[in-house]
């Protein structure tokens, strides 16, 4: 039993923002963990994650029988509510039927990875068929569209946006293998910040953003660079196949340099590495299914082609590599 | 005697075809950073500057002022033969510094330290070859090693670092292929720069 990817589709916020939007940091920062980007989407004030959603799912409701699903997992990166999920509000704004709701906040940029895992378990757990895997990327309109911390040279990194990943259970399997991990002693290198020391329940005038410790950045880079390799090569091991049988390769996007250090490492083409970085930034945990469902409409994928989705989140609190047989 | 050590690769008792193997297993297209950089970090150049003149910018400790990324201000210290500045990538983080060399191996290493003096721990090692023996060419080549001491990964001396300095010295150790590749460059720029324009102090 395995799940095949039955459709896919992505929405994204009408809100184009160019560089030019940031403070002075942006445009002249040499570092290149906050460089490269050209544009990005951000959500309005009014926008929720759970709308981005929803816009998606409409476009794929039709293939859904009865618009009823057994599973909807969602993750949105920073929720549009601090004590309720948006699960139901999806359901509720698109007449989606989901037996089972569970909305997901951890593992990030590789967020999509774990949650095809959950899909699967459940599937076999409860003997069910179908599964909508949700993921949307909120940061930038939320948390660095403020008028203090667009003025942050990292501000220009993330990019909103979501897809929506139509799962069923199949003979015939697409998903060839999968590794995912956890390296818990890297939680808490990444956290949100705010200038003047409140907690974020705390009343206050500043905006909070998202920070990494100073110490841990030479460590975090390093990481990153060795962990997403690292998977890939194991997925690969598990499946029997070999790097070089790798068709396409899709990672998380943070920046250029990690994008270019993985694909050296992987010694893939750059052709064969997709990305949407020059026009959605760091679209975080919905990077690699949006690139995925871009490149699927496209017409990108051949059938038999192999396909490596890997990434790393947070600071490498989590990690994994997926193998998908188009 | 050899006979006894477990493991050793000879001609004696490792036939060619079980060495060349064993040697293409071990050669990869590309190797992970930290297999390369984990615990030692070589870097190397060649010079056009004759290795007199480079072991003589470098056994001055006073160079460094020029060629290192961020240490500035040297001054002699209360400990004998000691020099004590400050290095900038520390928030008031203050560097002291020792040079051992030795002319005639054409040898120039920096024992050093953050925030004190008495423990000389970060040492420098570095070597000139005039380029004449290895290249077949005039100049010199400069090799420069560092070793992953644990104090790296663990200031032993939290007492001696200022108030509030959110870093340590061993937090960028992933990142000293790349600054130590840089200032080795800058080394080289200035040498040559100094050669070509025959200066002869600073």
């Amino acid at each position: 039993m395995s799940l095949t990817l039955k459709s896919l589709a992505t929405a994204f916020p009408e809100r184009i923002v160019d560089n030019t939007y940031f403070g002075e940091d942006v445009q002249s920062t040499h570092n290149p963990m906050f460089m490269g980007t050209q544009y990005r989407r951000h959500l309005e004030r009014d926008q929720t994650g759970a709308d981005l959603i929803a816009n998606a799912v409409k476009k794929i409701l039709p293939q859904m029988p009865d618009n009823k699903v057994d599973i909807l997992l969602t993750n949105v990166a920073v929720p549009d509510e601090f004590f309720t999920g948006c699960g139901a509000v999806v359901c509720k704004k698109t007449g989606l039927r989901a037996t089972h709701i569970y909305d997901l906040h951890n593992t990030g940029c590789v967020a999509f990875l774990f949650m095809l895992q959950l899909a699967e378990s459940l599937m076999k757990a409860h003997d069910l068929n179908s599964a909508l895997l949700c993921t949307a990327q909120t940061a930038g309109g939320r948390i660095f569209a403020q008028a203090s911390t667009r003025k942050k040279a990292q501000a220009a990194i993330p990019g909103d946006g979501c897809a929506v990943v139509y799962v069923t259970r199949q003979d015939q399997a697409q998903i060839v293998a999968s590794v995912l991990e956890n390296f818990s002693d890297y939680a808490e290198d990444m956290f949100g910040s705010y200038d003047d020391g409140r907690k974020y329940w705390e009343p206050g005038l500043t905006s909070g953003y998202i920070d990494f410790t100073e110490a841990k950045v030479a460590k975090i880079i390093s990481r990153g660079n060795k962990l997403v390799p690292q998977m890939a090569r194991r997925v690969c091991e598990k499946a029997g196949v070999s790097v070089r049988d790798i068709t396409w390769l899709i990672t998380n996007q943070p920046n250029l340099h990690f994008l270019r250090n993985w694909r050296e490492a992987l010694q893939l083409r750059e052709e064969q590495h997709l990305h949407t970085f020059q026009s959605y930034a760091n679209l975080f945990g919905a990077g690699i299914p949006i690139t995925l469902a871009e490149h699927a409409a496209a017409g990108t994928f051949q059938p038999g082609d192999l396909i490596c989705l890997a990434g790393f989140s947070h600071a490498g609190d989590y990690a994994g590599a997926t193998l998908l047989r188009w | 005697m050899l006979s006894q050590i477990p493991n050793l690769k000879r001609i004696e008792v490792t036939p060619k075809d079980e060495m060349s193997g064993l040697l293409s297993h071990m050669t990869h297209a590309v190797y992970p950073h930290d297999e390369l950089y984990g615990d030692f970090i070589p870097v190397h150049t060649y010079v056009n500057c004759p290795p007199e003149k480079v072991f003589a910018y470098m056994s001055d400790p006073y160079s460094l002022e020029e060629w290192s990324y961020s240490v500035r201000d040297f001054k002699p210290s209360h400990l004998p033969g000691v020099l004590v500045g400050e290095d900038r990538i520390g928030k008031h983080t203050k560097i002291y510094c020792r040079t051992h060399s030795d002319p005639n191996a054409l040898i120039v290493d920096y024992h050093c330290a953050w925030d004190q003096g008495d423990d000389l721990w970060m040492i420098y090692l570095n070597r000139i070859v005039p380029a004449e023996r290895v290249l077949n060419k005039p100049g010199s080549v400069i090799f420069w090693q560092n070793c992953r001491h644990p104090y790296y990964d663990k200031n032993p001396y939290p007492e001696t670092a200022p108030d509030g300095r959110p870093v340590w010295v061993g937090d960028f150790w992933d990142l000293f292929y790349a600054g130590h590749a840089v200032e080795l460059e800058n080394l080289k720029r200035i040498l040559e720069y100094r050669e070509q324009n025959a200066c002869h102090s600073h």
